[in-house]
């Protein structure tokens, strides 16, 4: 195996693993990062993020080649920017 | 909203209306546990913010091309979804920088087939993505020593029996990095 594929393979591990623990974090884990200015603005701009992304959903997806996109007979040039 | 160039994933069924509804009524915990997964994963992908990341997955999740399996709680679902997303962008920067280097079709050919041998570049981004990790927790000794552990693939308990931690200061210290993973907010505190 060569070097690239051996940290690949540990960062993937490594992210897998974090990614995980925030999953399944305990919510007394979570709640401090709501608290202050700070903590209202990542809310604010999770939810900005989603909130864009559901809207925009109802339209061509991101990324994909619109013809391959699952959600075909919609214009693509109608998602809003 | 960004474009995040992606694979084509596999194709699902319909919209799914359930994953819009619960993703309307996501607590605000489940919002910031999807935002840090979404910052997490962007650190290794140069050029890509976590909100596309995160948009791009829940396109997914909506257009049908993900399905939502039955008894996954929604966090989870995204989470491997973002996973998914992120995995795909990576393979096709590879190989589009195999197609500038190589003419014609044999790039795809090389990276599904063979193996392409050292690539400096890519093992360069690797040890880079690795250290911008570190970073998050560079004043926690501990905490490096688990990631690592975590790394190398070992269990709870061999990460423990390697360091000589107790299983209280394990924890303690698990729950430092995941508070220090939530806590790494958009504006400001950015390492």
């Amino acid at each position: 195996m060569t070097r690239h594929r051996n940290l690949d393979a540990a960062l993937d591990r490594l992210l897998d693993r974090l990614a995980d623990d925030i999953v399944a974090a305990p919510e007394d884990d979570v709640r401090p990062a709501l608290v202050g200015p700070d903590g209202k603005r990542a809310l604010r701009a999770a939810r900005d993020a989603i909130g864009e992304a559901v809207a925009h959903g109802n339209v061509a997806g991101l990324g994909l080649p619109p013809d391959k996109r699952p959600m075909s007979g919609r214009d693509p040039r109608a998602r809003p920017h | 909203m960004r474009t995040i160039e992606v694979d084509q994933p596999e194709m699902g069924g319909e919209p799914d209306r359930d994953v819009a509804d619960a993703l309307r009524t996501l607590a605000d915990t489940d919002l910031l546990r999807l935002q840090a997964i979404a910052r997490l994963r962007a650190r290794v992908l140069p050029g890509v913010d976590w909100a596309d990341l995160l948009q791009e997955a829940v396109l997914r999740c909506l257009d049908g091309s993900r399905a939502w399996p039955v008894g996954v709680p929604l966090v989870a679902f995204l989470a491997m979804t973002m996973r998914s997303v992120a995995d795909d962008h990576r393979r096709r920067r590879r190989r589009e920088a195999l197609a500038g280097l190589w003419a014609g079709g044999a790039a795809n050919a090389a990276l599904t087939e063979a193996d392409p041998g050292p690539d400096p570049e890519r093992t360069m981004q690797a040890v880079q993505a690795l250290a911008a990790i570190d970073r998050l927790f560079a004043s926690d000794e501990i905490a490096l020593l688990i990631v690592a552990g975590l790394a190398e693939g070992l269990s709870p308990d061999e990460i423990r029996t390697r360091n000589g931690f107790s299983q209280t200061l394990y924890d303690t210290a698990r729950k430092r990095m995941r508070r220090a993973l939530m806590r790494h907010h958009p504006t400001g505190g950015e390492p």
